[in-house]
C-alpha cells in the first residue's frame, strides 16, 4: 500500500483516519481530500487504497467511488460513514466498494477491519447481509441466471446474517476463511450487476439509485 | 310541479323567434309590387340608379329621371325625390305628411295594376315606356340599408334576451330587453319602409310608421328607466314608472290623436329623452364616483349609450329639428345603436356588467350557434328546392361529402366536447388532495366540477354540511355532498345553462364525489402516517439520544463518555433505519448483537463461543430490544475491560415466554456489590427488573457468570410471519 487516499470533510476525523492509516502503513504516501471536487484530481493519480466518506459537502462519496473505479480499477475502495444506514452501504457496495467502515468504531476495531479489508478480506454486518439477501430475493426472477447468487453464496450470506464471523462461517461450511472472503467479493460484484439490471422500483426501495 | 326551463333553452328559443320575426319582415318587404329598379335622389329629381336582372326596362334608362308613373288606364302621377323620403316623420308639416302618404298610396295603386306607363326625362327630352310590374320584389334588389336596420334590431333584441335569461329577477336586465324590443320595432319597421322601391300601401306604411315610433319611445322608456336604477337607483322607487307614464302618454297622443297630425312631436320627444338621459348618466357618475366598479360599468354602458343614442339623435334628428338636411341617412344612423349593445357585451366581459361573469358568453354563442345550424339547414332545403329533380343525386352526394361533415363540425363547435377522458379525470381528482392550501383545494374542486358539467355557476354552500349529492328543483341544480373538510357545492344549470341535470349526471357525480372523498381520505391517512412517524422520531430522539448525550456530558470518565457517544450513534442509526417502527425480529436482533460482541472480543483477542439453537421468529418490543442491547454491550465491555478473561461463552435459550441469556467468562472475577455501580452492570439489574425479568451476577476467582431472564411474549404476543 504505497498510495492511500482519504476523502473526508470533517477535519478531526480526517486527522484521526490519517493517524490510524499511518500506524498500519508507516511509509505510505497519504493523500487527503475534503470534497468531491478536490478528490477528482487525486483519483486520477495512482491509488492503492482509498477511504471515502459518503456524505461530502459538494456531493456524494459514491461519485468519488465511481471515479476511482474508472481511474484505478485495482484500488481497494473502502467507504467510511458515520450513520452507516443499510441503504447507503448497500448502494456503496453495488457501486463498487470493497467494504465499509463505521467512523464510530473504536480505534482498535477500525484498525483491525482496515487491515483485513486491505488484505482483501471483506466484512459484512448481519444487517447488511440481510438486506442483500432481501435484494436478491426480490430481484432474482428479473435478472439473468448468472447474476443470481449460487447456493454456496446464499449460504454464506445466510450465516453472516445470523451473526457469524467469517471464520465461524468457514468452520460451519467446512471451507477456508479465504474462500468465504472470495464468496463475499463475488456477492458484492453481483450486487453491482444486479442493481444495474433490476427494476427501478426495487432500486429505490433499497436506496440503490 | 313547476316546470323549469334552462336559461340556455329559453335564450335559444327566443333567439330563433326573433330571427323568425326578422324573416317575417323580410317576407313583407319582398311581397311588394316591384319594377326591379333602384332609384336615388338627385336634388329634387328621382333618378334611376340601377336596374335588376328581372326588370323589363332597357338599360338605357339608367341615369334618367322618372317624372311620372301611370297605372293601367289611370291618370299619371307626377313624381319627384319626395317619393324616396326615408323617414316621413321628418317631414316638417302636417299637410306635407298627408300629401306624402296620399302620393304613396297613389303610386302603390298604380303599381298594383300590374302594367304602368313611365315617363323618363334626361332634362331636355322625355320618353315614355310601358312595362309590367312584378308581383314581388327580388331579394337581391333589397338595398343594404334594409339589411343593416334589420340586423341592428336583431342584435339589440338578442342581447336583451340574453341578459334577461341570465338575470331573470334583475329589473335592469329587463330594461335592456325593453330597449332591445323598442330598437327592434323601430329599426325593423324603418327598415321596411326606408328600403321601399318607390311606394308602400298606405296601410302597410301607416302600420310600419306606428311600429317605428312606438318602438322609438319604447327604447326611450327602457334606456331612461335603466339609468334611473343602474348601477344605483337614483330616484325614489315611486318615481320609477315616471318615464313610462310620461313617454307612454306622449306616444299614445301621437299615435291616436288625429294621426299623423302630431308626428312632428316625435323628434322633440326624442331630443327631450336624450337630454334627460344624459342628465341621468351624469347623476349616476356623480353618485357612483367613489365606487370604482360601478364607475367602470358606467364607463362601458354610459359612454356606449351616450355615443350610440346620442350619435343617432345628433346625426338623424337634431338637423331635422333645426330644419336642415340630415348629416347621415336615418337608416345608416341606426348603426349607432350597435355601439350600445357592443358596449353592454364588452362591459359584461370586462367588468362583470350586470354581475355576469364571462361564462355568460358561452350561452350567447351557443344560442347563435344553434341559429347558425338552422340557417345551414334552411339554406340546404332552399338550395334543393331550386335545383329540383335532375340534380337530386348530385345534391345527395354533396350532402354526404360536404354538408353533413360541415354540419357536424358546426354542431361540435357549438356543443364542444363534454366527456372528460378517464386519464384526465383521474389526474384531476388525484391532484386535489396534493394541494395543501384549503382555499386552493376548494378552487381546484370547483374547477373540476366546472369542467365536468360546465354549469352556469357553482356556489359553495358554507354551513350546509348535511347536504347530500342530489338533484334540486327537478334538475335545475345539483348539490354535491361535502368531502373531507371541503364545503358542499351547488351547481346551477348544466352545460352552460342549456340543459337540466339528469339522473345520469347525479349518478356520475355521486360516484366521482365518492372517489374524491376516498382520495382525500387516503391522502389524510398518508399525512397522518407522516405525522406519526415524525412524532416517533421526536420521541425517540428525546428519550434515547437526549438522555445518552446528557449522560455522556456529565460523565467524567473518558472511556465511558466514548461508550455513551458510540451508543448514541448506534441508537441514532436504529431510529433512522427502522422508519416503520417495526418490532425487532429476535433472530436478527441477536445476530446483530452477536456480530458486534464478536468483533470487539476478536480485537481484544478473547475467544468466544456461542451456544444456542435456532431462535423462534418472535417480534421484540423496542424497550426489550434496548435492554437486550444494553445487556450484551455492558456484559461484553465488562469482559474486555475488567475480567482479563481468555474466553467467554454466551448461551441463549428461549423457553416461552422467557429468553434467558448467560455470559460466562474465565476471568479474575470481582465483587459484584462493590463494582456494580462503576461498570454499568448496576443499571442493568433495574432495567431487567423493570421489564419483569430476573438479573443475576455470580463472580468468583475462576470467572464471572451473568445471567438474565427476560419475558418476551408478555410484551410482544405477535409472532412474525
Amino acid at each position: 500500500m504505497k498510495h492511500i487516499l482519504i476523502v473526508e470533510d470533517i477535519a478531526e476525523v480526517r486527522r484521526w483516519l490519517k493517524d490510524v492509516v499511518r500506524t498500519i502503513y508507516h511509509d505510505a504516501h497519504i493523500m487527503l481530500a475534503d470534497s468531491v471536487r478536490s478528490s477528482r484530481r487525486l483519483a486520477a493519480s495512482p491509488v492503492d487504497l482509498a477511504l471515502i466518506d459518503l456524505g461530502l459537502p459538494d456531493g456524494s462519496g459514491l461519485d468519488v467511488l465511481r471515479m476511482l473505479k474508472r481511474e484505478n480499477p485495482a484500488a481497494i475502495k473502502i467507504v467510511t460513514t458515520v450513520m452507516g444506514d443499510d441503504a447507503s452501504i448497500v448502494a456503496a457496495l453495488s457501486a463498487g466498494a470493497d467494504g465499509y467502515l463505521l467512523k464510530e468504531y473504536e480505534q482498535a476495531v477500525l484498525t483491525r477491519h482496515l487491515e483485513q479489508l486491505a488484505h482483501g478480506i471483506p466484512a459484512i454486518s448481519p444487517a447488511i447481509a440481510r438486506r442483500i439477501m432481501e435484494h436478491f430475493r426480490r430481484t432474482g426472477p428479473a435478472t439473468a441466471q448468472k447474476d443470481n447468487l449460487t447456493e454456496r453464496e446464499t449460504e454464506v450470506l445466510r450465516l453472516i446474517a445470523s451473526g457469524l464471523r467469517n471464520a465461524e462461517v468457514a468452520v460451519d461450511m467446512s471451507i477456508a476463511e479465504s474462500t468465504v472472503a472470495g464468496y463475499i467479493k463475488i456477492i458484492y460484484r453481483k450486487l453491482g450487476i444486479s442493481s444495474r439490471a433490476e427494476a427501478a422500483w426495487h432500486a429505490s426501495q433499497l436506496g440503490l439509485r | 310541479m313547476r316546470a323549469y326551463f334552462a336559461p340556455g333553452l329559453v335564450f335559444t328559443a327566443c333567439t330563433v323567434a326573433s330571427f323568425l320575426l326578422g324573416v317575417w319582415v323580410l317576407i313583407v318587404a319582398l311581397s311588394q309590387p316591384s319594377l326591379g329598379v333602384a332609384f336615388e335622389r338627385q336634388g329634387l329629381h328621382l333618378v334611376v340608379s340601377d336596374i335588376g336582372k328581372e326588370a323589363s326596362l332597357p338599360a338605357g334608362v339608367i341615369g334618367l329621371r322618372l317624372i311620372s308613373i301611370a297605372g293601367d288606364n289611370q291618370p299619371p302621377i307626377e313624381l319627384n325625390a319626395d317619393a324616396l323620403i326615408e323617414e316621413p316623420d321628418m317631414i316638417g308639416s302636417v299637410s306635407g305628411l298627408r300629401a306624402f302618404y296620399a302620393t304613396q298610396e297613389q303610386i302603390f295603386a298604380a303599381l298594383e295594376t300590374g302594367l304602368v306607363s313611365l315617363v323618363f326625362s334626361d332634362g331636355v327630352t322625355s320618353s315614355a315606356l310601358t312595362v309590367d310590374v312584378g308581383d314581388t320584389r327580388a331579394i337581391v334588389n333589397l338595398p343594404l340599408k334594409f339589411w343593416t336596420q334589420l340586423s341592428v334590431g336583431f342584435v339589440g333584441l338578442v342581447i336583451g334576451i340574453w341578459l334577461v335569461c341570465l338575470r331573470k329577477r334583475d329589473m335592469a336586465a329587463w330594461m335592456v330587453l325593453l330597449t332591445g324590443i323598442g330598437l327592434a320595432m323601430s329599426s325593423g319597421a324603418a327598415g321596411l319602409y326606408s328600403a321601399r322601391e318607390l311606394a308602400l300601401s298606405y296601410g302597410v306604411f301607416k302600420a310600419a310608421s306606428h311600429v317605428n315610433s312606438v318602438g322609438t319611445f319604447t327604447f326611450g322608456i327602457g334606456i331612461l328607466t335603466l339609468f334611473l336604477i343602474y348601477p344605483r337607483r337614483i330616484v325614489p322607487r315611486g318615481l320609477l314608472p315616471l318615464p313610462a307614464v310620461l313617454i307612454g302618454a306622449l306616444m299614445g297622443f301621437i299615435q291616436v290623436v288625429d294621426w299623423p297630425r302630431h308626428v312632428g312631436l316625435l323628434q322633440d320627444g326624442v331630443a327631450a329623452i336624450m337630454v334627460v338621459l344624459l342628465a341621468a348618466i351624469l347623476c349616476q357618475l356623480i353618485v357612483n364616483r367613489r365606487d370604482p366598479a360601478a364607475r367602470a360599468m358606467l364607463g362601458w354602458l354610459g359612454v356606449s349609450v351616450a355615443l350610440g343614442a346620442g350619435g343617432f339623435v345628433l346625426t338623424a334628428i337634431v338637423p331635422t329639428l333645426l330644419g336642415r338636411e340630415v348629416w347621415l341617412a336615418q337608416s345608416t344612423a341606426f348603426l349607432f345603436f350597435l355601439l350600445i349593445y357592443a358596449g353592454i357585451a364588452l362591459g359584461v366581459a370586462r367588468y362583470r356588467l350586470f354581475d355576469l361573469p364571462t361564462w355568460s358568453f358561452g350561452m350567447l354563442f351557443y344560442g347563435l350557434g344553434v341559429l347558425l345550424l338552422l340557417l345551414l339547414d334552411a339554406a340546404l332545403i332552399y338550395g334543393l328546392a331550386v335545383e329540383r329533380a335532375p340534380a337530386f343525386a348530385i345534391s345527395l352526394a354533396v350532402i354526404g361529402a360536404l354538408y353533413l361533415p360541415l354540419r357536424r363540425r358546426v354542431a361540435e363547435w357549438v356543443r364542444k366536447k363534454d366527456i372528460m377522458p378517464a386519464e384526465e379525470l383521474y389526474r384531476r381528482i388525484t391532484e386535489i388532495p396534493h394541494t395543501i392550501d384549503p382555499a386552493q383545494k376548494q378552487a381546484m374542486l370547483i374547477n373540476f366540477w366546472n369542467d365536468l358539467f360546465v354549469p352556469l355557476s357553482i356556489t359553495p354552500l358554507a354551513g350546509a354540511s348535511k347536504t347530500t349529492t342530489a338533484l334540486q328543483n327537478d334538475g335545475a341544480a345539483m348539490t354535491i355532498a361535502p368531502v373531507s373538510g371541503l364545503p358542499p357545492l351547488r351547481l346551477d344549470w348544466a352545460k352552460q345553462g342549456t340543459r337540466l341535470f339528469s339522473s345520469k349526471d347525479l349518478q356520475r357525480a355521486g360516484s366521482i364525489n365518492a372517489f374524491i372523498e376516498t382520495s382525500l381520505r387516503q391522502n389524510q391517512i398518508y399525512l397522518d402516517a407522516i405525522e406519526t412517524e415524525r412524532t416517533r422520531i421526536n420521541r425517540d430522539l428525546h428519550d434515547n439520544i437526549g438522555v445518552l448525550l446528557v449522560s455522556a456530558l456529565h460523565d467524567g470518565r473518558a472511556d465511558r463518555k466514548n461508550d455513551l457517544i458510540r451508543q448514541t450513534l448506534k441508537d441514532l442509526r436504529e431510529i433512522i433505519a427502522n422508519p416503520h417502527q417495526q418490532a425487532f425480529a429476535l433472530p436478527g436482533l441477536i445476530a446483530d448483537l452477536r456480530a458486534e460482541a464478536s468483533t470487539h472480543l476478536e480485537v481484544a483477542d478473547i475467544a468466544v463461543e456461542w451456544r444456542y439453537d435456532a431462535l423462534p421468529d418472535i417480534a421484540v418490543e423496542p424497550s426489550v430490544a434496548q435492554t437486550l442491547r444494553a445487556l450484551f454491550r455492558e456484559g461484553t465491555n465488562n469482559v474486555i475491560r475488567h475480567s482479563g478473561a481468555r474466553k467467554v461463552i454466551y448461551a441463549l435459550a428461549f423457553e416461552a415466554p422467557d429468553l434467558s441469556i448467560s455470559m460466562c467468562d474465565d476471568g479474575a472475577g470481582f465483587d459484584p456489590h462493590h463494582a456494580a455501580s462503576g461498570n454499568g452492570l448496576g443499571n442493568l439489574e433495574n432495567r431487567v427488573a423493570h421489564l419483569g425479568g430476573v438479573f443475576e451476577i455470580k463472580s468468583g476467582k475462576d470467572g464471572t457468570h451473568v445471567l438474565a431472564r427476560l419475558p418476551l411474549l408478555q410484551h410482544s404476543s405477535k409472532v412474525m410471519a
